[in-house]
């Protein structure tokens, strides 16, 4: 592929996604420089693997590939300020039939009254496979199969993190929905 | 709402914050650093002047060619003119407001079949109504949109009237707003005070829904919606 053919095809392919991708990666690593660098990153390395890139194949699900593998990269180099960069270590997984954690009487109304910057906060605070298959699977509304392509682990992978982040994610907004006195006191 | 049809839900909070993580990728982000930076590594292609692509022809198929550049770009305007307008959040909020406000201009219906039949009685070649909604069917009416012609019914979902819009594809098309896909399909989002607007294509058809629900909401109600 020539350098104008690719230059051609990144701007009417590629361009277009850059505010899907850098919102992914804001929330990612919670940090705007950072994520301005990660995301820089992943287009040019998406720019030279053009070539590589199937038209009619989904694009977004391209670019983030491209982003997890830059991530884990600067992880590894640690030019990241990853919190917890267990990659390898989430291999216990939560089990189906995990109790399913605190119940909450009205959970959209709790929810609702949390600004963006609250559950973005609780999302930085998981662990990075969680946060990854949350942003994939329920921000950005990939299906199963497509975030388990993405992250590289089975569907029943992605599917037991989603059920263990989103339980994660009450835990940590339990105490806040306390002190806001949205839940009754802890007994 | 509209989340992964292979997931599910072991109960009603883990849905909610499903639901409430889908919002998130409504955040508006700041892409202008980024754009300096990847502008200055991969500039954009040049264009090449249409004038001196002329250069290298003779005198004679220079003009021809110039003749031929300009019918072309006039059968664009004409096309262009002629084609799909723009349905602001503005004209879209307003006729929401009309459908409410102005119980004259519109007709009591009670189910979508009915609505399609009043339609089908003043506009003819309206472009046609999906098929029945579980909400409650209200009203419909005949409505325009920098003169053209929109099928409109206000029906209730969760407690909360909507107004659904349709319109040929070929009339009407969505600002350029943030866009959330869902199962394949684009929706644009926009927002005014209380009211959500989503807007979507699909099967010839530009269709919008506005009302006070989520975004999540009316992409849910618009996912759901199958035309004969």
């Amino acid at each position: 592929m020539d350098h104008q053919h690719a230059t051609n095809r990144f701007y009417a392919l590629v361009w277009p996604e850059r505010a899907r991708l850098l919102r992914v990666a804001q929330i990612l690593t919670g940090n705007a420089t950072e994520a301005d660098d990660l995301a820089q990153e992943t287009f040019i390395k998406a720019f030279k693997a053009l070539a590589s890139f199937r038209d009619g194949t989904d694009v977004l699900a391209w670019l983030m590939t491209i982003l997890r593998n830059t991530r884990t990269d600067r992880l590894r180099a640690g030019t990241s300020r990853g919190k917890d960069v267990s990659l390898n270590d989430l291999g216990t997984e939560m089990p189906d039939n995990a109790p399913p954690g605190e119940q909450w009487n009205s959970p959209r109304e709790i929810l609702n009254a949390f600004g963006d910057q609250t559950i973005l906060a609780a999302l930085k605070d998981l662990p990075e496979e969680i946060r990854w298959t949350l942003l994939l699977v329920d921000v950005q509304g990939m299906t199963l199969i497509d975030a388990a392509a993405v992250l590289d682990v089975p569907v029943g992978t992605v599917k037991s993190r989603v059920h263990r982040g989103r339980a994660m994610l009450r835990a940590a907004l339990t105490p806040l929905a306390r002190e806001m006195r949205l839940l009754p006191s802890a007994k | 709402m509209m989340l992964p049809e292979s997931d599910n839900f072991r109960d009603d909070t883990e849905r909610a914050i499903a639901e409430r993580l889908v919002k998130l990728a409504l955040i508006p982000v700041d892409t202008s650093r980024l754009d300096r930076a990847l502008l200055a590594q991969i500039p954009r292609p040049q264009k090449r002047s249409a004038f001196g692509s002329l250069l290298w022809l003779g005198p004679m198929r220079a003009l021809a060619a110039s003749l031929l550049i300009v019918i072309t770009l006039g059968a664009i305007f004409w096309s262009t003119t002629g084609g799909s307008v723009l349905a602001s959040a503005a004209d879209m909020v307003q006729l929401h407001r009309d459908m409410l406000n102005h119980p004259a201009s519109i007709v009591q219906v009670d189910s979508m079949e009915q609505a399609s039949k009043v339609l089908a009685d003043r506009w003819p070649q309206n472009p046609g109504l999906p098929e029945a909604v579980n909400s409650q069917v209200m009203a419909c009416c005949m409505h325009s949109i920098k003169d053209r012609k929109v099928a409109c019914v206000l029906f209730r979902e969760d407690g909360h009237p909507v107004t659904m819009s349709v319109a040929r594809s070929t009339d009407l098309h969505s600002p350029q707003s943030p866009t959330l896909t869902r199962k394949g399909r684009a929706y644009h989002v926009e927002s005014s005070g209380q009211l959500n607007m989503v807007s979507t294509q699909t099967d010839g058809r530009w269709i919008c829904l506005i009302g006070e629900l989520s975004v999540d909401r009316l992409i849910e109600i618009a996912g759901g919606l199958r035309f004969e």
